[in-house]
């Protein structure tokens, strides 16, 4: 399981497809503006770092799990490589 | 084996990440078995520099691609999807990177040991 990190709309359009089925996705910093713009819901790979979408006064997503900072460092752990795709 | 993969995404000029990763893989080349993938904007990098450098006030680094093998870099790959999105196989480039798909990309990665995104 690799997990791949998105820090804008931008680097999630370019590079999302990137993840394969068992690997997990992360919305960090502006990545977290995704999810006002498309519907994820379905996705089950997604993650979202809640304290991001505090800081830019977004709701949490009822069917998007939300993450800490903590749970983010157990994922990278537990993953084979963090991409980190950025714009 | 490829210890270190260097993914490289990000177009020349807009930032100081591509010419950061250059210098980067360069340093990894000196004690590692490195390898480098072009993604996305970043294949825009492999484009034969254009404007003089008195244009843009910058390195024209991307030359340096040319020196790779001389850093025993030899596995230098391209996305084959970004090159048709940014239409490079009518560009003239500075290298001519082996070109992966999708698929050879998501094995490319499980194989390596250490992956740095640029």
């Amino acid at each position: 399981m690799m997990l791949h990190t998105f820090n804008s709309s931008d680097a999630y359009r370019m590079h999302g497809h990137r993840a394969s089925a068992e690997d997990l996705i992360l919305l960090i910093e502006d990545g977290v503006f995704i999810t006002t713009q498309q519907d994820l819901t379905e996705d089950k790979r997604i993650r979202v770092l809640r304290e991001d979408l505090a800081q830019r006064g977004l709701p949490e997503p009822s069917a998007i799990t939300c993450i800490t900072y903590s749970d983010w460092v157990r994922l990278t752990v537990e993953s084979q490589h963090c991409l980190s795709w950025t714009r | 084996m490829t210890q270190l993969l260097f993914i490289l995404s990000h177009p020349p000029g807009s930032s100081i990440y591509a010419q950061e990763a250059f210098d980067a893989a360069l340093a990894g080349s000196a004690f590692s078995n490195i390898a480098i993938l072009f993604v996305g904007a970043g294949c825009l990098q492999l484009i034969e520099p254009k404007l003089a450098v008195e244009a843009h006030q910058r390195k024209d680094f991307q030359r340096g691609f040319r020196a790779l093998p001389d850093y025993h870099v030899h596995d230098v790959y391209g996305c084959e999807d970004s090159f048709n999105q940014f239409g490079l196989h009518n560009q003239v480039l500075v290298i001519e990177p082996t070109l992966l798909t999708q698929p050879d990309i998501a094995a490319l990665l499980k194989r390596a040991q250490r992956v740095l995104c640029f």
